[in-house]
C-alpha cells in the first residue's frame, strides 16, 4: 500500500515538474529541433543561441528589468501602505472605524474586470497609457493586504505601543520602530504574494503597454508571437527567463511563501 | 491653535474650532494611515464602478460622442450567443476540473499532513511550484505539449498504441486542455489552503478515533471532511471565481482565435469583455457585460455559501 | 505704356509670390522628420527605397517605429481617442483600416490623390475611401492564384506544365473532381483547410472571387442574401466531408510541413505566399511548385481574388503633412520606388504601371523557372470589389466560428451562414 502511494506521489511530482523541464529543454534547441519527430527529450546540440537572439532582436533585457523594478517598487509601496492601514484599523479607536472597515471588506467583492473599461478611459485622459504608473500605484493600498496586516498587528501586545508612547515616540515612529520589526515575518509572506502577482500579471499590462521598450516580460513573451509566424525558439527562451527568477525566489523563501498563502486563506 | 484657545470663551464659533482642533490632534494618525486606501478606492474603484454603470447605458467607441441607449445593451446581451456560450463554457470547465482538483488537493494535503510519507517538504514544493510561474510562459509550453503533430502528449499516446488526439482542435478537448493547465497551476495552491485548515484540527480527535477502532479512511471521512467544510467551501468559491474570469490560459493556448478556441469552446466572460472593449471598441456594451458578469458571480458565490456553508463546522 | 507697366508689375508680383510660395513650400519641408508606424516587413520595403527618396527630398528624415499590424491599429485608436501621440504616417492593413477611418484618424488626401486614381488597381481604392473622399494610398495588393505541386500532379499521372494545369483546373468543379483522383493516386490532400481554429480567410478568398462576402457597397449584410456565400461554404465543406482537405491550422509547423513534403497538392493563396514559400515556409521544396490562375466558378468566369494587402496613410494629427504626403506619394505612386521594392522584398505593387517592369517576366527557379509573378500581373485587373467596412473584424470572428461548426458537422452550410448573418446584423446593427 505504501509503495503504491509513493509511486503515485512520485508520478504526480514528476508530472508537475515535466512542463518546466520541457520548456527548458526546448529553449536550448533550434526551431527545427523543437518541431522534429520524434522530439529529443535532451537536446542533442544544446545551445544558448535562442537566448542570444532574443536579447539581440528584441529589448527583452529591458522588458525583464521593467518587470523586476515594477514588481519590487509595487511590493515595497504596497507593504508600507497596507501595514500602515492595518496598523490603524488594529490599534486605534476612531469615529467611523467600523463603517470604514466594512467599506474596505466590501471592496473585495468588486472584480477588477468591472473597472477595466472605465479605468482604461481614465488612464487615457491622464496620460497613463503606455506608462508604468497604472502598474505601480493603483492597488498598492489594497483591501486584502490591509485586512491581512490588521489580523497580524492585532496580535502585537498593546503594552509595547503604550511604552513607546510614554517614551515620547510619535505615531509614525511607533509604526516604524515598534510595529514593523515584530511583524516582519508576516510582511515577508505578504510581500512574496504581492511580488508574485505583480511579476505574473498579464491582462492589464497587455491592454495598457504599447512600446516594445516599456513592455513587461510577460507581455513581451506573448508579443513574440507575430500575426503569422510563431518563433517558438525565442518564445521558449523568453518563457524560461520569465519563470526562472520566481522559481528561485520561491525555493529560497518557500516556508514564508506557503505560510502566507495559508494565513491568507485561513484569515479570509 | 493658540489663537483658538485664547478666544475659546468669547465666541461660540471658535468653540467648534477648538473641538475640531482637538479632534484632529487626537485622530489625525489613524485617518492619515487609512487614507491611501480610501483615496485609491475612490479613484480606481468607486469612480470606475459608477462610470461603468453609466457607460453600460450608452454606445461609445471611446473616441466619438457617447450615445444614450437605455437598456439596449442589456437587452442585446440576452441574445448574444457568444456571451451565453461564455458562461456555459465556464460552467463546463468548472465541472471538468474543480471537483477533481479539490478532492485531489484534500487527499494530498491529508497525506502531507500525516507522518505517513517521508520527504514531505519535497513533494509539497514540487506540487506547489507551478503556482509561482507566469501563465504566459507555461501556456506556450502547454501549447507545445498539446500539439497534435509534434506534441509530447500525442507521442506518448501513439507509443502505447492509441490514436492521436486533437487536443486543441475539438471543442470538448479544448476545454479539457484549459482545465488541465488550470489544474496543473492551481492544485498546489489548493493543497496548501487545505493544509492550513488541517493544521487547525486538533490531533486528539484522530487519536480518539483510532482508539475507537476507526481506520484511516473512516477518520478521513468522519473527522477530516466535516471539519474541513469551511476551508473546502472557500477553495471552491475561489475556483468558481477563477474559472469564470479565466483569461490568460485560453488566450495563450488559442492565440489564433484570441482565446475563443474552436467553435468558441473556451471563450470566457472576461475574454468576451476584452474582445468587445479592446477589439471591437464597444465600451458601452463591454460595460454591460462586466455588470452582468459581476451579478452572476455574486449570485453564484452567495448561493454556494448558502447551500454549503450553512451548517458547516 | 501705362498698361504695360501695370502688366509688368503684376507679372513681377506674380513671380514674387510664386517664388515665395515655393520657398514656403520648401521651408515647410525643410528639416522635417516624418514619423512612421508600421510592421517590420513594411520597414524593410521602405528601407529598400529610402535612398531614392532621400536623393529627391534631402530635407526629410524618416523615423520608423516597428510594431505588429494589430499594434499599429491599437496604438492609432489610442492616439485618436486621446487627441495626441499619433505618428505622421502609418501602414494599415485593408482589413482594419476602415475602422480607423471611421473614427477620423486619417488626413483627407482626395485632391492630392486624384491624379493617381486611374493608375492603381481599381478595387484597392475602396479600402481607403469613405463617402467619396480618399484617406490613404494603396500600397501593395494580394491577388490570389492557385499554387500547385508539380511533382504531386505528375505522380497522379496529370500534366504539370502551367499552361496545361490552367486548363485542367479551369473550374472549381473540375478541381473538386480531380481532388479524389489525386488523393487516391498519391495520398496527397487537395489543400490544407483547418476544421477547428479556422480563420475564415479561405472562405473569404473564394467569396471575394464571386464578388460576394459580408457587406455590399451600402454596408448592408449580404452574407445570407447572396447565394454565392452558401455555395462557397458548401464547396469547402465537401472537402472536409470527403476527407480531401488536410486538417492543419494555418501558420503552424504542421501546416508548413504540408507545403514542404508534398502532402498537399494545391493552395489557393495570394501573391505574397510565393515569397513566403520560397524563403521560409517551404524553402526545401524548390522547383516543385507552380502557379496558375484560380479555377473559375463558371466557365469563363473571374479567375482570381484578393487576400491581404496594405495601404499607407497620412494621420490626421500630423503637423508635417506636406512632408508626410511626399513620403506616402513616393513610396506608393512612384514607379521606380514600387519596382525597387518589388525586386527587393517581393512587395506586389498596387500601382499598375509598375507591372511593365521586366522583373514580372523573370523566371523563378523556385517555381521551376516559371515567371510566376506575371500570372498575378495578368490577374490583378480582374479582382472584384469587396467592402470591408469598419465591422469587418467582428464579421470575420463570427464567420470563423460558424465555419468551425460546419467543419465539425454541427451545422449545415445553410444554417451556419444564416446564423452568422443574423449574429452580424445583431452585433453591428446593420440591415
Amino acid at each position: 500500500m505504501k509503495g503504491i502511494v509513493y509511486a503515485l506521489i512520485v508520478a504526480l511530482a514528476l508530472t508537475m515538474l515535466m512542463p518546466f523541464l520541457w520548456m527548458l529543454s526546448s529553449s536550448l534547441k533550434p526551431q527545427s529541433e523543437i518541431f522534429r519527430l520524434p522530439p529529443a527529450v535532451i537536446p542533442p546540440h544544446p545551445s544558448l543561441d535562442n537566448f542570444r537572439r532574443l536579447f539581440e532582436q528584441t529589448p527583452f533585457a529591458l522588458n525583464l528589468f521593467n518587470t523586476a523594478y515594477i514588481a519590487t517598487a509595487f511590493t515595497l509601496l504596497a507593504l508600507f501602505l497596507c501595514s500602515l492601514g492595518g496598523f490603524a484599523f488594529a490599534k486605534y479607536r476612531f469615529p467611523g472605524r467600523e463603517a470604514l472597515f466594512l467599506v474596505l471588506l466590501g471592496s473585495l467583492v468588486i472584480p477588477f474586470e468591472v473597472t477595466m473599461v472605465p479605468l482604461y478611459v481614465l488612464y487615457q485622459r491622464i496620460g497613463w497609457i503606455d506608462t508604468h504608473w497604472p502598474l505601480l500605484i493603483p492597488g498598492t493600498a489594497n483591501a486584502f493586504g490591509i485586512f491581512f496586516m490588521r489580523q497580524i498587528i492585532r496580535g502585537v501586545p498593546d503594552e509595547l505601543i503604550d511604552t513607546a508612547r510614554i517614551d515620547g515616540a510619535g505615531e509614525f515612529r511607533i509604526f516604524t520602530r515598534v510595529i514593523v520589526p515584530v511583524v516582519t515575518p508576516a510582511l515577508t509572506s505578504l510581500g512574496i504574494i504581492f511580488f508574485m502577482s505583480s511579476w505574473n500579471s498579464f491582462l492589464w499590462p497587455l491592454v495598457l503597454l504599447r512600446s516594445s521598450q516599456r513592455l513587461t516580460a510577460a507581455v513581451a513573451v506573448a508579443r513574440l508571437q507575430g500575426s503569422i509566424y510563431a518563433p517558438y525558439d525565442l518564445i521558449l527562451a523568453g518563457s524560461v527567463l520569465l519563470t526562472l527568477p520566481l522559481i528561485v525566489v520561491f525555493l529560497i523563501l518557500q516556508k514564508r511563501f506557503i505560510e502566507g498563502i495559508m494565513a491568507g486563506a485561513v484569515k479570509a | 491653535m493658540a489663537y483658538a484657545q485664547e478666544h475659546a470663551h468669547s465666541q461660540p464659533a471658535s468653540r467648534t474650532l477648538v473641538r475640531a482642533a482637538g479632534f484632529v490632534r487626537r485622530y489625525w494618525a489613524p485617518y492619515l494611515f487609512v487614507s491611501p486606501f480610501f483615496l485609491m478606492f475612490a479613484a480606481f474603484m468607486l469612480y470606475p464602478v459608477l462610470f461603468s454603470l453609466v457607460l453600460s447605458f450608452h454606445e461609445w467607441n471611446g473616441v466619438g460622442p457617447m450615445v444614450w441607449r437605455g437598456l439596449d445593451n442589456y437587452a442585446r446581451l440576452a441574445h448574444d450567443q457568444a456571451f451565453i456560450q461564455s458562461f456555459i463554457n465556464s460552467a463546463i470547465i468548472f465541472v471538468m476540473y474543480v471537483p477533481a482538483m479539490t478532492a485531489l488537493a484534500l487527499v494530498l494535503a491529508a497525506l502531507l499532513n500525516s507522518a505517513y510519507l517521508r520527504a514531505r517538504a519535497l513533494w509539497r514544493a514540487a506540487i506547489f511550484l507551478p503556482y509561482v510561474t507566469a501563465v504566459v510562459a507555461v501556456g506556450f509550453t502547454f501549447a507545445l505539449l498539446f500539439d497534435r503533430d509534434f506534441g509530447l502528449l500525442n507521442l506518448v499516446l501513439v507509443a502505447v498504441g492509441l490514436p492521436k488526439v486533437d487536443w486543441l482542435l475539438l471543442p470538448a478537448l479544448a476545454r479539457l486542455s484549459v482545465s488541465t493547465l488550470v489544474t496543473w497551476r492551481w492544485l498546489g495552491y489548493n493543497m496548501v489552503i487545505m493544509l492550513g485548515g488541517l493544521q487547525n484540527i486538533p490531533g486528539e480527535l484522530y487519536e480518539a478515533a483510532t482508539i475507537d477502532g476507526a481506520g484511516v479512511l473512516r477518520s478521513f471521512l468522519s473527522i477530516t471532511i466535516p471539519l474541513m467544510r469551511p476551508v473546502i467551501l472557500f477553495a471552491v468559491v475561489l475556483s468558481t471565481i477563477g474559472t469564470f474570469s479565466l483569461f490568460t490560459e485560453p488566450y495563450v493556448l488559442f492565440q489564433g482565435t484570441s482565446g475563443a478556441g474552436p467553435a468558441r469552446a473556451t471563450l470566457t466572460p472576461v475574454l468576451h469583455l476584452y474582445h468587445n472593449a479592446f477589439g471591437f471598441l464597444k465600451f458601452g456594451y463591454a460595460s454591460a457585460i462586466a455588470y452582468v458578469y459581476f451579478g452572476v458571480l455574486f449570485v453564484l458565490t452567495a448561493l454556494q455559501w448558502k447551500l454549503f456553508g450553512r451548517d458547516g463546522g | 505704356m501705362k498698361k504695360s507697366a501695370l502688366a509688368r508689375l503684376s507679372a513681377f508680383v506674380l513671380v514674387i509670390s510664386v517664388v515665395l510660395a515655393v520657398a514656403a513650400g520648401t521651408a515647410a519641408q525643410e528639416r522635417a522628420t516624418v514619423t512612421v508606424w508600421g510592421w517590420e516587413y513594411q520597414k524593410k520595403v521602405v528601407d529598400a527605397i529610402l535612398p531614392l527618396f532621400t536623393r529627391r527630398n534631402p530635407s526629410i528624415t524618416v523615423d520608423w517605429k516597428i510594431m505588429a499590424p494589430q499594434q499599429v491599429r491599437q496604438n492609432m485608436l489610442l492616439a485618436f481617442s486621446s487627441g495626441a501621440g499619433a505618428p505622421d504616417v502609418f501602414g494599415a492593413e485593408s482589413a482594419w483600416l476602415p475602422q480607423l477611418l471611421a473614427v477620423g484618424g486619417a488626413t483627407d488626401v482626395t485632391e492630392r490623390a486624384r491624379p493617381y486614381v486611374s493608375k492603381f488597381n481599381r478595387f484597392k481604392w475602396q479600402d481607403v475611401t469613405v463617402n467619396g473622399r480618399i484617406f490613404g494610398m494603396p500600397w501593395d495588393s494580394g491577388p490570389v492564384a492557385l499554387y500547385y505541386r508539380r511533382d504531386v500532379l505528375e505522380k497522379a499521372g496529370l500534366p504539370s506544365d502551367p499552361e496545361q494545369v490552367a486548363k485542367l483546373f479551369a473550374t472549381w468543379n473540375e478541381y473538386a473532381q480531380l481532388a479524389r483522383k489525386i488523393h487516391t493516386a498519391t495520398g496527397a490532400y487537395m489543400f490544407a483547410h483547418a476544421r477547428a481554429n479556422n480563420d475564415a480567410r479561405d472562405f473569404e478568398k473564394l467569396a471575394w472571387q464571386r464578388g460576394a462576402g459580408y457587406f455590399d457597397e451600402q454596408g448592408r449584410v449580404i452574407l445570407d442574401t447572396r447565394k454565392d456565400n452558401v455555395e462557397v461554404l458548401t464547396f469547402l465543406a465537401q472537402f472536409w466531408k470527403d476527407d480531401l482537405a488536410q486538417d492543419t491550422e494555418p501558420w503552424t509547423p504542421a501546416w508548413y510541413k504540408g507545403f514542404t513534403d508534398g502532402s498537399v497538392a494545391t493552395h489557393f493563396g495570394a501573391v505574397w505566399m510565393g515569397g513566403f514559400l520560397r524563403t521560409w515556409i517551404a524553402a526545401d521544396a524548390a522547383g516543385k511548385w507552380g502557379v496558375v490562375p484560380l479555377p473559375a466558378w463558371a466557365p469563363g468566369g473571374v479567375r482570381t481574388s484578393n487576400d491581404g494587402g496594405s495601404n499607407l496613410v497620412v494621420s490626421a494629427q500630423s503637423k508635417v503633412k506636406d512632408a508626410a504626403w511626399a513620403l506616402v506619394e513616393f513610396v506608393t505612386a512612384n514607379r521606380e520606388a514600387q519596382v525597387t521594392a518589388w525586386r527587393a522584398m517581393d512587395s506586389f505593387p498596387s500601382l499598375d504601371e509598375a507591372y511593365s517592369s521586366p522583373f514580372a517576366r523573370l523566371g523563378d527557379p523556385y517555381f521551376g523557372g516559371q515567371a510566376y509573378r506575371q500570372v498575378f500581373v495578368d490577374l490583378v485587373k480582374q479582382i472584384p470589389a469587396w467592402y470591408y467596412t469598419k465591422d469587418y473584424p467582428e464579421a470575420n470572428s463570427v464567420m470563423a466560428q460558424e465555419i468551425v461548426n460546419v467543419a465539425l458537422g454541427r451545422k449545415t452550410p445553410e444554417q451556419a451562414i444564416r446564423d452568422a448573418a443574423s449574429e452580424i446584423r445583431r452585433r453591428t446593427g446593420r440591415p
